[in-house]
């Protein structure tokens, strides 16, 4: 029997074992290499049949329909009610490749209101098992008042219909203050993420206050402050990364070791800085290979917590702008879907006003939720599980091509990487 | 590459995949589980 097109094989990390590894269940099947190393080989004992079948390793006549469907199943059924709130879109940092361009300012008080009543109307409908929110900016700490008032209240909502509430902040770290830590752990932000991009010498470069002043000493303080607390939390140290620091990674590695290496809570991921459509692209050098995994490597070498690989390519997890039930909200009520091109009409899909009533532009929704369903080529992609399209609705709809995510052509060793963080495989070495 | 004969010629049950099987999904929330939560939170 053939296997899946979704079934990709790779070594693990020590070279002894081979993983045939299904994108489709994110399903891993290990064994040993010395015994099998084709498909056919491990197809061929009938005791693995069952868990073959079970995890969708065969190909099938229709298995390219069936993943279509479950994909648009789940997109339009069985996704959380996603908002990410922009308390402030201004910002007291200067990064030097930032998109954004700071006119506008604190969230109003009726914007404020209207998302409460928002919310309320849909969980109340009684779709969604869980809400999530995602505070962003701008600088979103610059209105610490707006989410604590805004978290409150959805802490009473969800509680009242049984929602599963979570949600997570992605700050420069700067204004996470003692008081806004116990504030944001006692309001549900379970996830962390804070840009340090690179040594103090490289982050003070690149990531400065508006007046130009070094910010590296009081987020790393901030951020020790943050490992002293108990709450079951996340930190991802996020480092943008381009020509200008990368040669300093290592350090800058060895330098997170040293202050949360500690702690399992803290992990670092690596992203490549890319001309984001801010005014200062032009002297932003850019790296033209992916990062992440070689980085990713060099973390776990220095004996720092890398994240998690398998969040990148999880089945089922294209971008938040695809679904249609993710929203980015503004300052001023404007929604959008994606939180890059806030300055594209396109991506201007409605306004809330302080009723709570959400008025759409259908046709501009159209554009970020369903502009992959009709092409096949994505469809019939080995990779499709992961992505069905939909990783950047944004290239698709800037550039009419589809937005292809590196990781696509890197599979392999996404999965030897796995092993090397102890993603559970179906361990079956043992048994031979 | 030499090989254990007696390994060879042994037979693996079904019972015993089942069993491996059990023991790699046998937790309340895995670190998989959880690595699809973060996913969602950290998609910017």
């Amino acid at each position: 029997m053939k296997p899946s097109r979704y079934v990709i094989k790779a070594p693990s990390f020590n070279g002894e074992s081979t993983i045939f590894y299904n994108i489709r269940s994110n399903v891993g099947i290990k064994v040993p290499s010395n015994r099998i190393t084709r498909f056919k080989e491990l197809a061929d004992i009938q005791a693995f049949h069952k868990v073959l079948h079970k995890y969708h390793f065969f190909a099938t006549p229709h298995e390219e329909e069936e993943v279509f469907v479950e994909h648009h199943t789940k997109k339009q059924e069985e996704n959380p009610f996603h908002l990410i709130i922009l308390p402030h879109q201004n910002c007291n940092f200067r990064c030097v490749y930032c998109y954004e361009k700071f006119e506008k300012n604190k969230m109003l008080p009726h914007i404020e209101e209207g998302i409460v009543k928002l919310v309320e109307a849909q969980l109340s409908s009684k779709r969604y098992k869980v809400f999530t929110v995602t505070w962003f900016g701008g600088e979103p700490l610059l209105a610490v008042d707006v989410i604590e008032r805004l978290s409150r209240e959805f802490q009473k909502i969800t509680e009242s219909y049984g929602v599963t509430y979570v949600s997570s902040i992605t700050t420069n770290g700067y204004n996470l203050t003692p008081s806004v830590i116990d504030m944001l752990l006692n309001s549900g932000v379970v996830s962390f993420q804070v840009t340090i991009d690179g040594t103090k010498e490289c982050h003070d470069h690149q990531r400065i206050l508006k007046g130009g002043q070094p910010t590296y000493d009081r987020i790393i303080q901030n951020l020790r402050e943050l490992s002293t607390r108990s709450h079951p939390y996340r930190v991802l140290l996020r480092m943008n990364v381009g020509q200008d620091n990368i040669q300093y990674a290592d350090q800058h590695i060895q330098d997170m070791k040293r202050f949360f290496g500690h702690d399992f809570r803290f992990a670092m991921g690596f992203h490549n800085i890319g001309h984001w459509g801010g005014e200062n692209d032009e002297n932003v050098a850019i790296c033209p290979e992916n990062v992440t995994l070689d980085l990713s490597h060099r973390t776990i070498d220095h004996g720092m917590k890398a994240d998690p690989i398998i969040n990148k390519v999880q089945a089922y997890s294209p971008c938040y702008a695809a679904s249609p039930h993710s929203f980015v909200i503004g300052v001023d009520g404007m929604v959008y879907k994606c939180t890059v091109a806030l300055y594209d009409e396109r991506n201007h899909v409605g306004m809330i006003d302080s009723l709570g009533n959400m008025t759409l532009h259908d046709e501009r929704m159209h554009l970020w939720t369903q502009s992959s369903v009709e092409d096949s080529t994505c469809k019939s992609c080995y990779y499709s599980p992961a992505c069905h399209g939909e990783s950047c609705p944004l290239v698709r709809i800037e550039n009419g091509r589809r937005p292809c995510p590196d990781f696509k052509k890197q599979m392999k060793e996404i999965v030897t990487l796995m092993d090397r963080q102890n993603y559970k495989f179906i361990d079956l070495t043992p048994l031979f | 590459m030499n090989q254990d004969p007696i390994k060879k010629k042994r037979e693996i049950s079904e019972d015993e995949v089942n069993q491996v099987v059990e023991q790699t999904f046998d937790h309340d929330i895995s670190e998989n589980e959880e690595g699809a939560i973060i996913n969602v939170l950290c998609a910017q």
